[in-house]
């Protein structure tokens, strides 16, 4: 594996390569060969869901590099979405991932060996948060988002500790 | 398509499954909790029953009551609890407890079990790490279960519901309630939160509910601290893993040994690691303005140092340095021309020269942790001496147990670390310990004695000034190796911490006595544990010779003659033992201490009486003694009565439920009574735990591969930089 990296990083650019390394498959964590790797519905229910007796999200997608649960509710729609990417050059993915923020990152402690949180919004249509980590030479993301304007489940600061969690979740997985 | 017979055997198996099941659904559903019923009913449906449909919990022990699944909705979280209890929760978020499970220092080793062999491993280490996460069914494939309570560890409420304990084998050995944290007017609890007006109205109710008086006492804590790797988990065989709640038991701190070779106040875990403190806070479990520590202060700096907690990390470093738990000696020297011990350094005058090759004899007391330095995890967690020798401009012309540039710590040093090996004779790296078959070496000093670290060097030709010897013992968490598969090489430097030291100054020429520094240790205490380090070394002839100093010193003194016995009779010198015994007896005749050995040699004389009439002596002393139950046990089965050595053995299981005397005998015992079933299942035991002959070979390996490190394995050695023809042997030169 090691070998075929380099033979990709050899002969492309880094934006090819970066696609191509998401297609790597990664280690997960008995979360079965359907989930996802890093994050059970149970968990993603959690944060996505408006009660407890709201019903389950969604994993739409699952590949060991790209997760997104989905969790819709009328016209609510709200997305846990996380991507894990192994790469030779973290600084340059992890300074590449951060190009998402739309407000300036703020460093988080505690969270893989290094990660940085910021919000994220596109066109007024969705906002949320971001958290780009590293965990050794693993670049993960996990960005939580809603639809909805003043969704009551996505306050600030729910939203900020949910994503917090989550992304310590999957920073734990990948250790 | 399935044929018949396939379909047949798939309703056979649910059917059976089926079965099993039955049982637990009834002791759940009698908990009158239909939402735990519900829950439990979705998990079992697709839970991974590898290690049997009655054991959901193996390889770990954790156990709820009604022996079903619960939901981690029925855990009050500790932001409930920290709404009144706000220095408990300020302390708990920060400590070790709280981040039991989270930390990249742990997932790292767990993680790989779950690779490896499969999620349902680690129930092992999640019964004490996550207990919620065991109890809750989530450690299976496909996990339905939200794990957002993964971040709070140990929370409140785990340790807050545990209603029993089963024994002190360890793993999780504790049974929970369904947690509570009010009963009625009747006692029955109430579970689930309850709103804090009525907690307020009733605090003898949550009281009641949310605490016990075992939690206060060691056994509490040997549910977690002591573990073992059962063969569910390893394929094996039965391995003890760490033993802190049997080396307290052993420790002087017990009063439960008469063995010990000092003697001290009673003092539990939570009397070292829940020290009582003014609150900042407010806590309404305070009691006259303290409040019990839940900050748990221990070793680990590591997790506090990763997560910013700066106030933890303090309260780590302090909690390390202060107690006096060790004390270093830079004992004597030893000149290489004529083998002369000079010591104890600063009671005896003498003379050092330039370009003399000298041993430092540096004792290493383990004065007074209730438990071995380093407990626990020895492969991953690290301490070791520091040593130095500085001319007078404090230039280095020696020194062993360094770090390097890269982190790791001198191969040569000397380490309180262990070496677990795999069938691979390898190193057993990242914690793996389910794959550890044999120990290369483990020179961890247990509570109460002391070791001797040797250093050799020359004192440069051109000396000018004086010399400055200093030995430290160092501590960190985690071995560099292990930092750096954890985060990777570029992690930052993560904190060492100096637990003890001691410097001596030495002139070139004449040196005379010195005062003692605060702290040192009396002259006799000083030949005593150096005698102690000797015995341990099996360096006897040395031993006596540093015991007949402490005779010297303190005549009156009856444990100095006792340990000149023990000394020879590990000798093999069964006379001057009894003399020697028998000179602590006449000092002090009800000593239990010398008791227990006066009644090892009167056996080996054959005075069974005396024997035996000794042992009544020490139990009556000390009902809890493991070696003199076992040792009565024997005698009263010699006697041939049975009934009297069932009662023998069956106490030691009591005590030590993994003791391989108990096993043996009690399978001998129970046979002998018509007691088949009993002396199957003991039997079983014994097999499963006794030692594996074939082990040592894998350590043979390892320390082949591993040279430069293979000489910490021989228990008396010298740290020297010399080339081999000038270095001298490690004993003192009157064997």
């Amino acid at each position: 594996m090691v070998a075929a990296n380099r033979l990709f990083s050899a002969s492309m650019n880094y934006s090819t390569f970066a696609i191509l390394a998401i297609l790597i498959p990664l280690t997960g964590l008995g979360q079965g060969s359907k989930g996802c790797p890093w994050l059970n519905v149970a968990t993603a229910s959690g944060v996505l869901r408006s009660s407890e007796n709201s019903p389950m999200a969604t994993l739409a997608q699952s590949s060991a590099a790209l997760c997104s649960f989905e969790y819709r509710e009328a016209s609510v729609f709200r997305q846990l979405l996380i991507t894990v990417e192994q790469t030779q050059n973290p600084s340059l993915v992890l300074k590449t991932q951060e190009e998402q923020c739309k407000s300036k990152a703020s460093p988080l402690q505690a969270i893989g060996n290094e990660a940085v949180a910021c919000t994220v919004r596109d066109g007024g249509k969705i906002s949320g948060d971001l958290i780009v980590g590293r965990v050794r030479d693993q670049i993960f993301t996990v960005k939580l988002t809603t639809n909805t304007e003043n969704d009551p489940s996505m306050v600030a600061e729910a939203i900020e500790s949910k994503t917090h969690m989550i992304a310590e979740q999957v920073a734990g997985a990948l250790f | 398509m399935k044929t018949l017979l396939q379909r047949g055997l798939v309703f056979v198996s649910i059917a059976a499954t089926a079965l099993c099941f039955a049982k637990s659904s009834i002791d759940a559903a009698s908990g009158e909790d239909a939402a735990r019923k519900e829950y439990a009913d979705k998990i079992r449906a697709s839970y991974n029953y590898r290690f049997g449909p009655d054991k959901p919990s193996l390889p770990g022990n954790a156990t709820v009551v009604g022996n079903d699944f619960i939901q981690p909705g029925a855990f009050p979280n500790a932001k409930y609890c920290g709404h009144c209890h706000q220095e408990a929760y300020h302390q708990w978020r920060q400590a070790l407890h709280s981040n039991s499970f989270r930390t990249p220092f742990y997932r790292t080793s767990v993680n790989i079990l779950i690779r490896t062999k499969g999620i349902e491993f680690s129930r092992h280490c999640d019964s004490c790490h996550n207990p919620i996460a065991v109890l809750s069914g989530a450690l299976t494939q496909d996990s339905k279960v939200d794990r957002s309570f993964d971040q709070d560890g140990l929370t409140c409420t785990t340790c807050h519901s545990i209603e029993s304990l089963k024994s002190t084998s360890g793993n999780g050995g504790f049974v929970m309630a369904v947690p509570a944290v009010m009963t009625d007017e009747k006692g029955n609890r109430i579970a689930g939160e309850v709103p804090y007006d009525e907690i307020m109205k009733f605090p003898k109710r949550h009281s009641m509910a949310v605490m016990k008086s075992f939690y206060r006492t060691p056994e509490f804590c040997a549910a977690c601290h002591k573990a073992n790797l059962p063969d569910t988990l390893n394929d094996y065989k039965f391995i003890r893993a760490f033993t802190t709640y049997d080396e307290w038991q052993q420790s002087k701190f017990s009063g439960r040994n008469p063995l010990t070779f000092y003697t001290a106040d009673f003092t539990t875990c939570q009397g070292c690691h829940m020290k009582r403190a003014p609150n900042a806070l407010p806590e309404p479990g305070a009691k006259q303005g303290t409040f019990a520590s839940h900050s748990w202060p221990a070793g680990n700096s590591a997790v506090p140092f990763y997560y910013g907690f700066d106030e933890q990390l303090r309260k780590t470093i302090e909690f390390l340095q202060s107690g006096n738990y060790l004390n270093v000696d830079i004992f004597a020297l030893q000149r290489a021309s004529d083998n002369q011990v000079i010591g104890p350094l600063g009671s005896v005058p003498f003379n050092l020269k330039p370009n003399e090759v000298v041993q430092a004899l540096v004792v290493i007391q383990n004065k007074n942790i209730g438990h071995s330095l380093i407990p626990e995890v020895r492969d991953l967690y690290e301490a070791w001496v520091e040593f130095t020798a500085r001319d007078a401009a404090g230039n280095v012309f020696y020194h062993s147990g360094f770090l390097k540039p890269d982190g790791s710590l001198d191969e040569r040093a000397h380490s309180f670390t262990n070496r677990p090996v795999n069938t691979d004779g390898g190193f057993v790296d990242n914690h793996m310990v389910w794959t550890i078959h044999s120990v290369a070496y483990d020179n961890s000093i247990q509570a109460g004695r002391s070791t001797l670290v040797r250093y050799e060097f020359r004192i440069p030709a051109d000396i000018k000034g004086p010399i400055t010897l200093t030995a430290k013992v160092n501590y960190r968490h985690f071995r560099q190796s292990y930092m750096n598969n954890v985060l990777g090489k570029d992690h930052p430097a993560y904190p060492v911490v100096e637990l003890a030291s001691r410097s001596r100054r030495l002139n070139i020429g004449e040196n005379s006595i010195s005062k003692p520094e605060a702290g040192d240790n009396p002259d006799w205490m000083r030949w005593n544990n150096l005698g102690i380090a000797y015995l341990d070394q099996m360096q006897y002839s040395d031993a006596v010779r540093a015991f007949d100093q402490v005779v010297r010193l303190r005549p009156d003194y009856p444990d100095a003659y006792t340990n000149i016995a023990l000394t020879e009779i590990q000798w093999e010198k069964y006379d001057s033992a009894e003399a020697s015994i028998r000179r602590a007896l006449a000092l002090s005749p009800e000593n239990a201490r010398a008791l227990y050995y006066f009644a090892q040699l009167e056996r080996r004389a054959g005075r069974y009486d005396a024997e035996t009439a000794a042992l009544r002596k020490v139990l009556a002393q000390f009902p809890d003694s493991r070696d003199t139950r076992r040792d009565f046990g024997l005698a009263l089965y010699r006697e041939h009565n049975y009934p009297g050595a069932l009662e023998q053995f069956q106490a030691l299981q009591k005590i030590d439920p993994d003791d391989l005397a108990a096993h043996y005998n009690l399978s001998i015992l129970y046979r002998r009574m018509g007691m088949d079933q009993q002396a199957e299942e003991q039997q079983a035991q014994f097999i499963d735990k006794k030692f594996d002959p074939g082990a040592p070979t894998y350590s043979f390996d390892f320390l082949r591969q591993h040279p430069e490190i293979s000489i910490e394995s021989i228990p008396q050695h010298v740290h020297s930089d010399l080339p081999s023809a000038e270095a001298k042997p490690a004993y003192g030169g009157g064997q």
